[in-house]
Parts: structure tokens; C-alpha cells; sequence
């Protein structure tokens, strides 16, 4: 008897906590357009462009009349690059990461880049942890280690558009 | 005499000032300990070459270098196939980052809260890593730090490009 009664109870705290845990059920889109450098002379190989985020998201999030607790989670949704004419040839591939003072570097997306593209679109990461704490942290980075061909004497600068999806319950 | 005396006093308080101010005033005198390590490594095993950097306020080392760059199976470069996301599997192992998100401790001069990537099995561990004599002791763990292995890495010092 006792044995029934404490699964019957494990099954009722069960539900209890999977009815309890925030589900987001909600969804905007927010930007940043940003350019990532690397100074110049560059060596062939791997080069680290790198940029500061300064993201508005607290302010989008205020207009929009969601509180910070009520987000789930972010996720990247869409990565694209643009390659300056004069570089077209010259980058190979663009590995995409970011992070912030108080939390962990992780990669986002990736993208082999076919020769002579001037737009590319990254492939985005299934796995994507702590962006939004990332995103709200006092400063957070974004790099792309670019892999060149040949030796750049010049800086090489990558604008990126970062799509991301603020997921939150009402 | 008096004035001999009041030249030399003064000669001595503004080599005191300048010895103070070059000390104070000039950044590169006042070297973060932690940037020591900033440079070329190789692991014991030669197979590989890490350039570590520092972006923001932590340390990041990226292999520059394999001695094997070719994956033998596919003919191509080697990539990160063992990456858990396999989405990410064709990223390429030269350029990746493996050494991530280092502090530096000045207390214990170690470099902590870093984790350390083996492309070989896909695993990631915790690691700690210190310096003597231009050689790193890295140690990477699973939880207990005592249960860990510790491998050692040279530096390198690399001719400058012509």
C-alpha cells in the first residue's frame, strides 16, 4: 500500500514540475549587423576577426514588452557574411563563436566558402547553450576565425548580419 | 658648497621622480603576468602546433599547426569530426580552437576556468594550466582535478617572416 501511494506521489510531483517549467510559446526576431576585423598583415592560415557586440536587446525587449525572466532561451537562427570584392578568392572558411566576460566561448555556425562568393550564409550550430545570458552579459564578443590563403598585408573585415530567435512565455 | 649640495639633491629627487613615473606611467612596464603565456606551444607529441591568444579579458589557444594535416580516410584536411554536433563536423582541425575561456590567477599563477578539446575523441575536459621555464603544464580533468593527466608543451620561438 505504502509503495502505491509513494508512486502515486512521485507521479503527481512529477507532473506537477513538468507542468510548472516555462515553456516558450512566443517568438521575435532580433538583429545585429556588425563587422568583424582582423588587423593587418594577416598570414595564411587561420586569422581571428573579432568585434565587440553592443546589441540593444534589452531596449528591443522593453519595447517589445517582454521582461528578461519571461525568455527561455536564444537562438541563432541565420549567420551571413559579406566578402569584399578584393577578398573574394582569398577566404576559405569562417568559423563562427561567441562569448562574453562571464560566460564560455562556443561555436554558432560555419561555412566552407566556395570561390569567388560574396554573400555566405552560415551553417547554424543544432547545439547552442547560454546565448541569451551571453547576449545580456555586460560585454559579450563575437570572433570568426577565418581561414585565408595566402598572406593578406591589409586588415580583412567581415560584415555580418546575425539573426537570432528570442523564445518567451507570456 | 651650498649650492653643490642643493644641485645634487635635486638631480636625486628628479631621478626619483622619473624612476617612479616610468614605473607608474608606463604600460608596458606593468606586464599582466597572465600574458606570459601568449605565444606558439607544442604538445608532447609533436603532432600539433597551438598559437594562444588573448581576446577580452581570457585566454584562447587555436592549433595553427598539424603535422598530419590530412585526414588519410577522406584525402582532405582534417576536420573536427568527432564534434557532437554534426553540424559542426566539418570544421576544419587547423584553426580550431582548442583551448577555451582561461583566467589568469595571479595569486597562484595559474591559468583556471578553461576547458581543453581533443579532436581524437571528441572529449572535452576541465584544465588548468601553469608555467616554468617556458614549458605549460596542461592538466585536463573530469571533476576532480587530482584524477587528471597532466602533458607538457613546449614553446616555440618562431623566425619573423622576411
Amino acid at each position: 500500500m505504502k509503495l502505491i501511494q509513494s508512486t502515486i506521489l512521485c507521479f503527481g510531483l512529477l507532473s506537477m514540475m513538468v507542468s510548472c517549467s516555462p515553456e516558450a510559446n512566443n517568438s521575435k526576431e532580433f538583429s545585429i549587423d556588425t563587422v568583424l576585423t582582423a588587423s593587418g598583415p594577416l598570414f595564411e592560415g587561420s586569422n581571428t576577426c573579432q568585434a565587440e557586440i553592443s546589441s540593444n536587446i534589452a531596449e528591443y525587449i522593453k519595447e517589445n514588452g517582454i521582461s528578461k525572466e519571461q525568455i527561455v532561451d536564444i537562438t541563432l537562427k541565420s549567420a551571413a557574411a559579406s566578402i569584399d570584392t578584393s577578398n573574394l578568392n582569398l577566404v576559405e572558411s569562417i568559423n563562427l563563436q561567441v562569448f562574453s566576460d562571464n560566460f564560455p566561448m562556443q561555436n554558432v555556425a560555419f561555412a566552407n566558402v566556395e570561390e569567388g562568393s560574396q554573400k555566405v550564409q552560415l551553417e547554424v550550430a543544432d547545439v547552442q547553450e547560454q546565448l541569451k545570458a551571453i547576449l545580456f552579459d555586460g560585454k559579450s564578443y563575437i570572433i570568426a576565425d577565418a581561414t585565408i590563403k595566402e598572406d593578406l598585408d591589409d586588415d580583412l573585415n567581415l560584415p555580418m548580419n546575425l539573426n537570432f530567435s528570442i523564445n518567451y512565455h507570456k | 658648497m651650498n649650492n653643490l649640495k642643493k644641485s645634487i639633491t635635486l638631480v636625486g629627487a628628479l631621478a626619483l621622480l622619473f624612476t617612479i613615473s616610468s614605473f607608474t606611467s608606463n604600460p608596458a612596464s606593468i606586464q599582466d603576468g597572465g600574458d606570459d603565456i601568449i605565444g606558439i606551444w607544442e604538445p608532447s607529441n609533436g603532432k600539433a602546433r597551438v598559437k594562444i591568444e588573448k581576446i577580452g579579458s581570457k585566454y584562447y589557444g587555436k592549433i595553427v599547426w598539424l603535422r598530419e594535416p590530412i585526414d588519410p580516410a577522406t584525402s582532405k584536411p582534417k576536420v573536427d569530426k568527432n564534434n557532437e554536433d554534426e553540424k559542426m563536423r566539418n570544421v576544419p582541425l587547423r584553426g580550431y580552437r582548442m583551448l577555451k575561456d582561461f583566467t589568469y590567477d595571479e595569486a597562484s599563477k595559474e591559468w583556471t576556468d578553461g576547458t581543453i578539446y581533443d579532436p581524437e575523441s571528441g572529449s572535452l575536459y576541465n584544465c588548468v594550466i601553469t608555467m616554468k621555464d617556458d614549458v605549460l603544464n596542461i592538466r585536463g580533468y573530469v571533476g576532480v582535478k587530482a584524477l587528471g593527466r597532466t602533458d607538457t608543451w613546449k614553446r616555440l620561438k618562431l623566425k619573423k617572416k622576411n
